[in-house]
């Protein structure tokens, strides 16, 4: 996947003036909001299990480096393969290696976030081994080289017609239809065949139980199964963050996950699978192999600041309150993660400088925190991140802001330092204020002011000021 | 030397300062579920069938197979696959099949593995399962994947049928989940959960009953 981060203001635009995705987005982020709700108050205290549940996800980042530990031991004792990857480079040689090794023609792969991070999909194509995403949603947008226009339904808001179109071309189906019911059968019996004759499988990992060495993966479809348990081979690619203390936690946070995601109370399939097949066995995979990837997490885990980005168990939760979302939809966020969340965490694995607008473009409104069940608090990381790029911060990869804007915020910080310096420049200001705002000289004057002022209008200053009008009144009373 | 990614990796996560861990928070109460047999069985069928799934209640084994009778009739089952747990096999299901006509493919009486997966996928209209356990809470299935209740099973055919004696129901899966992992012995080597066919919403959120996985799920329970 192309990052395309830089072009967030540019392709909000472009998303603003589609009919289509604007319809879309009216209902989407509604409805699946709604449906949270609905499945939140199946608790009996819905705000005291999200609490928890964050606490949970508290201690299992701050203890990472322990659990990861024993998470290894416990995955190797099962007889799990476990390969560590620095970066996607080093995470995608090693899968590559495995295919060749095992002369693999295909793969299929369960829906996967770090894989879409790691661009596994185009290595692997471009060494000639062919791709089957087998979600639903990710096989579409893999035929139309998009990226996820949301977390949890990455085709969600593609039109049927462009559905139909893309499956008819690729050989999905060869006979037409709008119905996503029958779109959806059609992409099930190509699947089926390739499910049956697999030899190879790729998934993500929604959580690692430390102490038993068990990974779990939460699906609707189906597709996850299969590809866990038809093939020879199978690869479940994490990141550090996936890694839970223990079983029970685990099957807390399937609570919290399944509800603020598609508000079911479980998804239709989660499987547990500790280690490889066992003797007399005749499906599973003969070799489980577990790569845990950092790609940029182990340097951010050590500012505290950051810590809770990794909190995150990506329900989708965020998106569907955000209001930003609601307006540009997944695909302005430029990459793998979109909404708040990708607000978070774009520009913590990509750099501050490469999504300048990303952790701009917020009301501060914090409804993404309200609802996150993993206690993120994204408001507060937008903030830091302007913060660290303004003052520069090497790790992040900080560029600085424009000579005039610091010029601009030094004297804002001159002029509120002392009342004598803010009456001085009010009286300046008042006038050439006023002038400004009746030409449309002050936008050209104060530049960093320019896209602020585009939607705004600021209102006419009275020629004096409240003080100047006491001042007068008094001296007209005592007169 | 070069430094191997796992030394990289920890030796980054080795500098993170010692984990401040506060108390959690205190767990907030389960919801209230009815405990008893039949207020169990009841809120499962209840959240089985707002999954999409198929919940029937019969009394013995006897009804049992009469059910799976009708099921067959209806959903025009001639070939089933069929598991070896403990439920299953004591169902005599091939001998049930003889007498209605039904061919009954047993997922033990395969040694390659390939034979297995075409029939699996290409022949069989249904897989019969037993469950280990069930869940009133969420109407959930869990099944122990071992070789006598094979993955594809429950999976590949486009018709799941599992069926369970009552007292294997429990409310919250916290009551016997944690069990299975306590001992690394009695861990296997998949655990599914199952709630309801497989399904998507990915095409214009357009909500889809059978995706990839079956697109039935008959769940009976027995007692």
């Amino acid at each position: 996947m192309e990052i395309k981060t830089e072009q967030f203001v540019e392709i909000g635009k472009r998303e603003m003036n589609d009919p289509y995705a604007q319809t879309f987005l009216k209902i989407l982020p509604e409805v699946l909001g709604v449906m949270r709700e609905v499945g939140m108050a199946s608790y009996t205290d819905p705000k005291g299990a999200s609490t928890y549940g964050a606490s949970i996800r508290r201690e299992a980042v701050a203890r990472m480096p322990e659990l990861l530990e024993q998470l290894e031991s416990s995955l190797i004792a099962n007889g799990t393969r476990v390969i560590w990857a620095r970066d996607a480079e080093e995470a995608n040689e090693a899968i590559l290696k495995i295919a060749r090794d095992n002369n693999i023609k295909y793969v299929t792969k369960g829906k996967s976030m770090v894989t879409e991070e790691m661009n596994t999909n185009e290595m692997l194509i471009k060494n000639g081994i062919d791709v089957y995403e087998s979600d639903l949603g990710e096989l579409i947008i893999q035929l139309l080289k998009r990226p996820p226009f949301h977390i949890v339904g990455p085709a969600i808001n593609v039109p049927v017609e462009e559905i139909r179109d893309i499956f008819l071309e690729k050989g999905i189906m060869t006979e037409p239809t709008l119905d996503p019911t029958e779109l959806g059968r059609a992409a099930r019996i190509f699947l089926r065949e390739k499910f049956q004759h697999l030899e190879m499988g790729i998934t993500g990992v929604n959580m690692a139980v430390a102490n038993t060495g068990t990974i779990i993966n939460v699906e609707n479809e189906g597709n996850i199964r299969f590809t866990k348990s038809s093939p020879r081979i199978q690869v479940s690619v994490m990141s550090l963050e996936k890694v839970v203390p223990n079983m029970k936690d685990a099957l807390y946070i399937l609570r919290l996950l399944c509800r603020n995601c598609t508000g079911q109370k479980l998804g239709s399939y989660i499987t547990f699978d500790t280690g490889p097949k066992k003797e007399g066995e005749i499906d599973g995979p003969e070799e489980l192999i577990v790569v845990i990837v950092d790609n940029g997490r182990s340097k951010q885990l050590l500012n505290p600041e950051l810590r809770e980005a990794f909190h995150c168990i990506r329900c989708g939760a965020c998106l569907n309150r955000c209001p930003v979302y609601a307006k540009v939809g997944g695909y302005a966020y430029g990459w793998a993660y979109s909404g708040p969340i990708g607000q978070v965490l774009n520009p913590l694995l990509l750099g501050l400088d490469r999504t300048q607008d990303l952790y701009r473009a917020s009301t501060d409104c914090g409804r993404c925190k309200e609802v996150c069940p993993s206690g993120v608090n994204h408001p507060r990381i937008f903030r830091y991140y302007r913060q660290q790029d303004v003052e520069g911060n090497k790790e992040l990869r900080s560029v600085k802001r424009p000579w005039s804007e610091r010029q601009s915020f030094k004297a804002w910080q001159w002029a509120v330092q002392s009342r004598k310096n803010w009456d001085r420049s009010i009286r300046m200001m008042r006038p050439l204020l006023n002038k400004g705002i009746s030409s449309p000289g002050l936008r050209r004057w104060v530049k960093p002011l320019n896209s602020w002022m585009k939607s705004r209008n600021l209102q006419t200053m009275p020629a004096k000021t409240f003080h100047e009008r006491w001042k007068d009144l008094e001296k007209e009373q005592s007169q | 030397m070069t430094m191997s990614a796992r030394e990289a990796i920890f030796k980054q996560l080795n500098q993170m300062d010692p984990p401040d861990l506060k108390p959690r928070p205190p767990e907030i109460p389960q919801i209230d579920l009815p405990d008893d047999i039949d207020g169990r069985i009841e809120t499962f069928m209840t959240e089985l069938t707002a999954k999409a799934g198929v919940a029937h209640r019969v009394e013995n084994e006897e009804a049992a197979r009469k059910l799976l009778t009708e099921i067959a009739a209806a959903e025009q089952i001639n070939t089933i696959l069929i598991a070896g747990d403990d439920t299953t096999s004591s169902l005599n299901l091939k001998e049930w099949g003889e007498k209605e006509g039904v061919s009954v493919l047993e997922a033990s009486a395969y040694e390659d593995k390939n034979d297995y997966r075409k029939d699996g996928f290409e022949a069989a209209d249904a897989g019969i399962t037993g469950v280990d356990f069930a869940f009133s809470e969420s109407g959930t299935l869990a099944i122990r994947h071992n070789s006598k209740n094979a993955r594809l099973i429950s999976l590949a055919p486009p018709i799941h049928i599992a069926i369970f004696p009552a007292e294997r129901l429990y409310r919250y899966y916290e009551e016997v989940i944690p069990q299975v992992y306590a001992e690394q012995e009695g861990i296997p080597s998949q655990m599914t959960f199952i709630t309801g066919p497989s399904m998507t919403a990915d095409i214009a959120a357009t909500p889809t009953i059978g995706m990839h996985g079956p697109i039935k799920l008959f769940a009976i329970v027995v007692g």
